[in-house]
């Protein structure tokens, strides 16, 4: 049709130009948008706002996905909570414990004067009956096996028994709580951090079942309390006056924006509605124009998570470990993270990120993860010189952007450097995940993040019988090492023995390591608190506005970073009667 | 035509049930459950939700005495009649408990030495798809559609959808009353005034906006009004307030929308307005003396409108399907986003229900479009 010509023509040259002014890296812009941050100082109102991905439920002891975990954290709190970055956990509703000498049993000492939001006293006997209801099967808990280091929890949770008094739990009298554990665990005062083991109001769950997390009936024991909740548009915390604490928050208000799409946080960000991406990524494909920019509001700090494909053992060719290593080693693990992921992510040699060597002393073990010409000699060693005679292997991820082109670097490392055909299969997570599940895979897309701050959870996941061991591996020398990391008690030996797992790991090879995550976020100048975590949790009572000193040195250029709280002085968190 | 409407209805009724049908069975096809995450829940835990949503049921101990073993384990599918558990009775005999149907096993209850009275749970199975698609059927048919999976019991389907369905009406209903508004005018218009310059470019635009689809529309309005001038918020929608500060967030999903529908309502008028002017019946109109405003807004315009009516029915269709994007792109809290949810997590009960409730609408959107174009063609009237 000749005569639609000159508009269609008009039509495809402007979408042609609004395309190119908006891939183009203009250093100007650049410039003028960090000289517009940090012409923004902090609001007058202590309003925070945040961007978070939609929950399904509030329910502390139910709630699965981080969203909810994020936004309930500052809602419920437990025994300690989480530290201003990474230190160790404070002082939250209890003000300490003691340890028996074996390390198996724990006392925690509660407050004096602890009352929910309503009120109502808070007590021991409060957190027994909370954890016994996360333990119930009736509750159908997904975070209930983060009980599972008390004593009894386990087979409670199992149905194997349905006496709840057979769990190691008990209130001495208001105000402690005593715990006997499992096996020595010398993190339990972090797992105590984590929302499963906050209390929860047994009078507001008994009278209004279900519905008791909608904001109408809700009672909580945090620096915040949940005023609006609408599914999947926003959700909104005010400060409570009642927490212990009060008086130190500095946030009058928070407003979530929920989202399960990260363009949409960004842009959200970007034109000012909120001050933080919160817990949505930054797109993928968003990053290095960002890095390039030198954004001054764009932090990027390493996290306990890793990146790995799962390699089934048990069957061929993956079942020789010669194949497995010449896989591990033709993979160029830091262009990867270089030249596509360009987030600042570590390439990773084993699944233990080196995150561990303030707090535990531990230093990761760190494997050569990339010689081709050691893999072709492995490959022709296994019997299949330059790829000849290896079958395609499959490889299986999630469907997402970011993950294909993951297996793509992979699919063409393999072949350019090995001769390996690997073919790549993509499948909605649901899917993927039936699949792991039943060991019906080659290569599967898999990560870890840990449950529990401590080198031992990058370990437990390929012990035989955890859920997530994929790979099929089952090797009894390396449960047993897990077992003894378990009992051992004093931090050098077992040092020695979460080296010696790792050693055991890298040698079998069940997976194909390869990188560690950063947390990648974009947020305000001016909001001072949000200090790097390594888990990733970063709670709002710990936020404020950068004084008028402050925004000087952070006009100026500098970042102000705020040191976790010394422990030993809980007296810095008490306000005033 | 009453007895035409009753007769449409209750062919409804049976396109309904086909598509609650044909859903139950892709969402059963699809591997992966709703109660699935990267680590697998315990048995206990699996069997207790699975009864608590009809997806299992307990088997019951026919007879009393204390378990010695169980002979099949968890995830294990056996014929009606395989041994399940070898129970020791009180008179020291031994006593077989055998399958009384094939079926699956969620989860064995209790370890061996365990005491047991006749009808005490043995062992908790899956129920099958005809079991579980008759109990669907049946409480749909009784008016209860259930709770959602995904919130565990915590959210009714009824509750979800009515949150988002009206938001998602109220973006169907103004972008269909704007694009009316818009295209119909535009297009008689222009069909007045055909080869005019603006009938040029007007055509021309709207051929490049209907070729462009919401997919590309939707994200060049959010980044140019959104994001570069920021004249415009977006996310979130109240349904049906109409103050300036709820009103603001409506206006680029609508406009989106509307615009692409608005082009196809401009076309079609602009075509049924051309052929109609060049009938005879309109020559014989002018000859007796009306003039031509006469022509065209009582005679010509109501004949030209009935491709523009017939077209409400797919549209309205298209709206439904195109607001999906819409209100993915702009984040819309509408069916759109409960619909791909619900799907990705294996809701059963929500996906039932939001593909009925589109299912339902189209069908109704339908029957007014026929009974309108009824009431504008009188030569339709007679059609059986």
């Amino acid at each position: 049709m000749p005569r639609a010509l000159p508009s269609s023509w008009w039509f495809v040259a402007s979408v042609g130009c609004l395309l190119i002014a908006s891939c183009g890296h203009d250093p100007d812009v650049a410039a003028r948008r960090n000289a517009q941050l940090l012409d923004q100082a902090a609001p007058r109102t202590r309003v925070f706002s945040l961007a978070s991905s939609a929950h399904e439920f509030l329910d502390p002891a139910r709630i699965a996905e981080t969203a909810g975990q994020h936004l309930m954290l500052n809602v419920f709190e437990g025994l300690y909570t989480y530290n201003r970055g990474d230190g160790p956990p404070v002082p939250a509703m209890a003000t300490h414990h003691e340890q028996s000498p074996d390390g198996l049993v724990w006392t925690f000492h509660l407050r004096e004067g602890l009352v929910w939001s309503d009120g109502t006293a808070l007590t021991a006997r409060d957190f027994v009956w909370s954890w016994r209801r996360v333990l119930d099967p009736k509750t159908a808990s997904r975070s209930a096996q983060l009980l599972w280091f008390i004593k009894g929890a386990k087979a409670f949770h199992a149905g194997e028994t349905t006496d709840p008094e057979t769990i190691a739990v008990h209130a001495l009298d208001d105000r402690t709580l005593q715990v006997t554990l499992d096996h020595p665990t010398p993190f339990f005062d972090e797992l105590v951090c984590e929302l499963a083991y906050a209390p929860t109001p047994r009078h507001v769950v008994e009278r209004w079942g279900l519905d008791w997390t909608r904001p109408e009936h809700l009672v909580s024991n945090g620096p915040f309390l949940l005023v609006e909740d609408q599914p999947r548009v926003r959700a909104t915390l005010r400060r409570n006056h009642r927490y212990f604490d009060a008086y130190s928050v500095f946030l009058d208000e928070v407003r979530v924006l929920l989202s399960d799409d990260d363009q949409t946080a960004l842009d959200w960000y970007e034109v000012g509605r909120t001050q933080w991406l919160g817990d949505r990524a930054l797109p993928i494909d968003k990053v290095p124009s960002l890095l390039g920019a030198r954004r001054v509001d764009l932090r990027s700090d390493p996290k306990l998570c890793t990146y790995y494909y799962s390699l089934r053992v048990d069957r061929p060719p993956l079942n020789d470990p010669r194949v497995r290593r010449a896989l591990m080693l033709a993979i160029d693990r830091e262009r990867l993270s270089r030249h596509v992921l360009r987030g600042g992510q570590p390439a990773a040699g084993t699944a233990m990120p080196d995150l561990f060597g303030a707090s535990h002393g531990y230093h990761a073990l760190q494997v050569p993860s990339y010689d081709v010409e050691r893999a072709q000699q492995l490959l022709a060693e296994a019997g299949y010189p330059k790829g000849v005679g290896l079958p395609p292997i499959e490889l299986l991820h999630n469907t997402g952007d970011g993950q294909r082109l993951i297996a793509e670097v992979i699919q063409r490392d393999l072949w350019d450097h090995l001769g390996v055909r690997v073919t790549v299969a993509s499948q909605e997570w649901g899917s993927m995940l039936k699949r792991l599940l039943a060991g019906d895979f080659a290569i599967g897309r898999s990560s870890w993040c840990a449950d529990y701050p401590d080198p031992l959870t990058f370990l437990e996941v390929f012990r035989s019988d955890a859920e997530a061991n994929y790979s099929g591996y089952r090797s009894p020398e390396f449960d047993a090492t897990v077992d003894a990391i378990r009992a051992e008690t004093r931090r050098d030996p077992r040092n020695a023995l979460i080296r010696k797992a790792e050693v055991i790991l890298d040698r079998d090879l069940p997976y194909l390591p390869m990188f560690h995550y950063t947390n990648t976020t974009l947020v305000r100048p001016y909001v001072i608190g949000l200090e790097p975590h390594r888990e990733d949790k970063h709670p709002l009572k710990y936020v404020r506005w950068a004084t008028s000193a402050e925004w000087l040195r952070i006009r100026s250029g500098e970042r102000i970073h705020l040191p976790p709280f010394a422990v030993a002085a809980p007296a810095e968190f008490e306000g005033p009667p | 035509m009453t007895a035409f409407v009753l007769r449409r209805l209750l062919q409804g009724v049976v396109t309904l049930w086909v598509v609650a049908s044909l859903t139950f069975v892709l969402v059963r096809l699809t591997p992966g459950g709703p109660f699935d995450g990267a680590k697998p829940l315990p048995d206990a835990v699996r069997a207790h939700l699975g009864r608590s949503f009809g997806l299992a049921e307990a088997v019951p101990s026919p007879v009393a005495g204390t378990l010695d073993h169980f002979q099949v384990h968890v995830g294990q599918s056996v014929s009606q009649g395989t041994v399940l558990a070898r129970l020791r009775l009180s008179d020291g005999s031994e006593s077989l408990v055998r399958a009384p149907r094939d079926l699956t096993i969620v989860q064995l209850v209790g370890q061996p030495g365990r005491v047991l009275r006749a009808g005490d749970v043995l062992l908790v199975r899956e129920t099958s798809w005809l079991q579980q698609y008759l109990t669907t059927l049946t409480s749909w048919a009784s008016g209860d559609l259930g709770v959602t999976y995904a919130s565990e019991g915590s959210r009714t389907v009824v509750e979800q959808l009515g949150d988002a369905a009206p938001v998602s009406l109220e973006l169907a209903l103004l972008a269909l009353g704007l694009a009316l508004l818009v295209g119909v005018p535009l297009g008689a218009w222009t069909a007045l005034r055909p080869r005019s310059w603006l009938d040029h470019v007007t055509t021309a635009a709207a051929l490049a906006v209907v070729s462009m689809s919401t997919l590309v529309l939707a994200p060049v309005l959010l980044v140019v009004f959104g994001v570069w001038l920021q004249w415009l918020p977006w996310g979130g929608w109240e349904p049906f307030a109409f103050s300036w500060e709820h009103l603001q967030p409506k206006i680029l999903p609508v406009a989106t929308l509307a615009l692409v529908y608005a082009a196809w309502f401009a076309r079609l008028t602009r075509a049924g307005l051309l052929d109609v002017l060049g009938e005879p019946w309109v020559r014989a109109a002018r000859a007796r003396g009306l003039t031509e405003r006469q022509v065209v807004l009582r005679h010509a315009l109501r004949g030209a409108l009935v491709p523009v009516v017939a077209f409400l029915g797919p549209a309205v269709a298209g709206l439904a399907a195109g607001s999906v994007v819409v209100e993915r792109v702009f984040a819309v809290p509408g069916m759109g986003d409960v619909f791909v949810t619900a799907a990705l997590n294996r809701d059963l009960p929500l996906v039932l229900g939001a593909v009925l409730l589109y299912a339902a609408g189209l069908i109704l959107a339908n029957l007014a479009v026929d009974v309108a174009c009824a009431a504008l063609d009188p030569r339709l009237r007679r059609a059986p």
